[in-house]
């Protein structure tokens, strides 16, 4: 099982603050988890497409970087500190 | 110096921490809630952050602010949760031996903070609310 961690208007729009993601593939990537996420959530498309992924704790950009359970994978939406 | 705090902010222990006898310049910024914003009445603010990753955003600006000036030190503290109007929500001090140095550094690591650390604000007014984007706000 994968967990994302998600913030800000995803974690109030999803009601939760951690998507469980179950896939069937032994090889996984950021595209497959992008994927089932617009799928679960068509009507976040909007958000989902201006977030992006950080693997424990790091951006990645390249959405064919794989995955395993045990990364720490969180969905950053645009940020507004400061 | 580098924290996540969830109580009102004190510039004079980051002034502290970036002294030293060879210093002749600190500079500081403090990030304050103000009353408007895109033409609304703002009533207060609410921050969140994912923390470890924030912490380690910031600790590489830091980094890569010493990598491009000469130096002495750079102090960052990030409040969250509830701040009300006029409450700093951030504190930055550079020091350096010339003012150049610390002023260019004080820019570029508040810039780099608003555009890359994981932390996100909520704006509320009387008749609703909005979470912010730096990019276009």
């Amino acid at each position: 099982m994968y967990k994302i961690l998600v913030f800000a208007q995803l974690r109030e729009q999803l009601g939760q603050p951690q998507v469980d993601i179950e896939l069937p593939q032994a090889e996984v990537t950021l595209i497959d988890l992008s994927s089932y996420l617009l799928a679960c959530f068509p009507e976040q498309r909007a958000v989902l497409e201006a977030s992006r992924f950080a693997v424990n704790q790091v951006y990645v950009s390249d959405l064919s970087h794989p995955v395993s359970p045990n990364d720490e994978i969180a969905l950053i939406p645009p940020v507004s500190g400061g | 110096m580098l924290e996540i705090v969830e109580t009102p902010l004190l510039l004079q222990p980051l002034l502290d921490f970036v002294s030293a006898p060879h210093v002749g310049a600190v500079s500081s910024f403090s990030g304050v809630v103000r009353n408007h914003n895109l033409g609304k009445g703002v009533l207060y603010l609410e921050y969140e952050c994912y923390a470890p990753m924030a912490l380690k955003e910031m600790q590489a600006i830091i980094e890569q602010a010493h990598q491009q000036w000469d130096l002495h030190q750079i102090a960052v503290v990030h409040r969250v949760g509830r701040l009300e109007i006029g409450e700093s929500a951030v504190m930055i001090a550079t020091s350096s031996a010339h003012r150049r140095e610390s002023l260019a550094a004080l820019g570029y690591v508040i810039d780099t903070l608003k555009a890359t650390v994981p932390i996100w604000k909520k704006e509320y007014w009387q008749d609703g609310s909005i979470w912010l984007d730096n990019c276009c706000g």
